[in-house]
């Protein structure tokens, strides 16, 4: 198994925000996290990257104890993320953006006197990323004046640069119209090919198209787990779904 | 392209020539004030490093001048008036103090910051002013002349004005190149993607409580080095040097010259120094124009004279 959670607990204040949630992630495989809004998902994913401590539970990653390690540690190991509110450098070109991912595997890569040399790859490396990600035209422009798609394929883009084993995107199409959305799944089908991917996403139609499987959570609870097949035919989570919204 | 590049090797050419000339051509006056700017220039690099370059303001700068005005007056009571066992005392202090300070101070973010490192500059300023048996408390101390070269072989005393100018302008170099080196270095690049983002930079993998720790260390170095420089020309050091208002002057000069551009910040030292020198000879207020002129900048040219001129060059 490449992630392992076993009964994760996480409260702010008196609200309960994840109650025993346990799942694992296989390699090669792809799992979405659906759930109403206000679920706990992007916390779980908090919790599984280190961004907020979590109250109890257990969190195995490559068969090792990774619970309470921090965001650079877990990077390092091979789990990277997407976030779902941009948080990329504005301020940076396309490619610079990209190349801080490429340099952070580099064993110079944190050097303040040698600098890059032909052989490390640096810019070949990024302008591959940028073209998975379909920038590559856009390299040299500002991360801030890039569309708001384009901006969403960045944030990809940094996970994709640091070349993890396991990626965990939050809602990538958040905020985007329809016809992104489409380009959007086609870069994560295309991914899910190469890396294992813990996808959150409220597109239940994407979902179901893309997932190996799928869990769902409700009120920081989870409340079924299974192919995608088994999800739709699930009473719950129809009654969460349809019921609830 | 190439054109813009011979342009700006004409600039530094007749920069270099100008300033190694320089003190055959001005009186003593002008090439005496120079070698001030040159020194402040030196700990103006350093604090760009990490004010303009990594974006942690601190208002504790004068503690690293400080420090290596002491070092200096120490090491010279003990054994020896050689600039270089000065400089290599106080750059062993600079490397322990920069990373205690810079421990716990980057730990905070913000107004905390500020007020962290000004804590901490406060210390070393108050411990200065009252350990009177040591430091000579306001009075200060006064140093020996410092001296170059080998001892017991060939030493000399270093001559004033023009061999400390050409002293000082041989350290402003180093430090430019140095620091040159180190802001287009993989490092560099993520010190100025922790300003913009220091969150993300943890989830790449990097540790950058470690990277600003390091950024930190490198401006603590280059302190003590423009510390022990100034002390040295002026024979003298007292807690005037570790004076908070002195950390708010690099600030202000920083501002003024344009942060998170090397040679901004040196920049703007040397006209505020040069204006400062200017105005206080006119007036007893003097301090009410550098203000308004430094309100007029932030207003107006919140990028510093150097990003003004980038402005009008660009268009």
């Amino acid at each position: 198994m490449l992630l392992q959670v076993h009964n994760l607990n996480k409260s702010f204040g008196r609200l309960a925000v994840l109650s025993d949630v346990s799942f694992e992630v296989r390699e090669g495989e792809l799992k979405s996290i659906i759930g109403p809004n206000g679920a706990g998902k992007t916390t779980l994913f908090n919790v599984i990257t280190g961004r907020i401590p979590l109250d109890s539970g257990q969190i195995l990653f490559r068969g090792q104890d990774v619970t309470g390690a921090k965001p650079f540690v877990l990077s390092r190991m091979g789990m990277a993320r997407s976030f779902q509110i941009n948080n990329f450098f504005p301020n940076l070109s396309t490619l610079d953006n990209i190349q801080l991912a490429i340099q952070s595997r580099l064993k110079t890569g944190t050097s303040s006197w040698r600098h890059f040399t032909k052989g490390d790859g640096v810019e070949e490396k990024s302008l591959e990323v940028l073209d998975w990600i379909g920038l590559g035209e856009h390299r040299g422009e500002l991360a801030i004046n890039l569309s708001y798609g384009d901006q969403r394929k960045l944030e990809i883009g940094l996970a994709l640069g640091t070349d993890p084993s396991l990626l965990l995107l939050d809602e990538p199409t958040s905020g985007m119209s329809r016809y992104e959305s489409r380009s959007m799944i086609d870069l994560i089908e295309k991914l899910s090919r190469r890396v294992t991917i813990i996808l959150i996403e409220h597109d239940i139609e994407l979902v179901m198209k893309v997932s190996h499987s799928v869990l769902v959570v409700h009120y920081g609870q989870k409340i079924a787990e299974g192919t995608p097949q088994e999800i739709e035919r699930n009473g719950e989570v129809q009654r969460v779904y349809l019921g609830g919204l | 392209m190439v054109h813009g590049k011979n342009h700006l090797l004409i600039v530094m050419t007749g920069l270099a020539l100008f300033l190694l000339g320089a003190p055959a051509l001005f009186s003593d006056f002008y090439v005496d004030l120079v070698t001030k700017m040159m020194i402040f220039g030196i700990a103006l690099l350093g604090y760009d490093i990490i004010a303009g370059y990594t974006g942690l303001v601190s208002l504790g700068h004068a503690m690293f001048l400080g420090l290596g005005g002491y070092c200096a007056a120490f090491t010279m009571k003990a054994f020896s008036t050689n600039l270089f066992p000065l400089l290599g005392v106080a750059l062993v202090c600079a490397l322990i103090v920069g990373f205690i300070v810079g421990y716990f101070s980057i730990q905070t973010k913000g107004i905390f910051f500020v007020f962290l490192t000004l804590a901490f500059a406060q210390f070393f300023y108050l411990a200065a002013f009252n350990l009177t048996t040591i430091t000579g408390g306001d009075n200060g101390i006064t140093l020996p002349k410092v001296t170059i070269g080998i001892p017991n072989l060939w030493e000399t005393v270093v001559p004033r004005p023009q061999g400390f100018y050409y002293l000082a302008l041989g350290f402003l170099v180093l430090a430019y190149l140095l620091c040159r080196r180190v802001i287009s270095s993989p490092f560099g690049k993520l010190l100025v993607a922790i300003r913009e983002n220091e969150e993300r930079v943890g989830f790449l993998g990097f540790n950058a409580r470690w990277l600003k720790i390091k950024a930190f260390m490198i401006s603590a170095f280059l302190g003590v080095t423009a510390g022990v420089l100034f002390a040295t020309y002026q024979d003298f050091v007292s807690p005037g040097m570790l004076h908070w208002t002195l950390s708010g002057d690099f600030i202000m000069m920083s501002i003024l010259g344009g942060m998170g551009t090397l040679v901004g910040p040196v920049l703007g030292g040397a006209i505020l120094l040069y204006v400062g020198d200017l105005l206080s000879s006119l007036t007893e207020n003097w301090m009410i124009f550098i203000g308004s002129f430094f309100v007029l900048t932030i207003l107006f040219a919140p990028q510093g004279i150097l990003g003004l001129l980038y402005k009008m060059k660009g268009k």
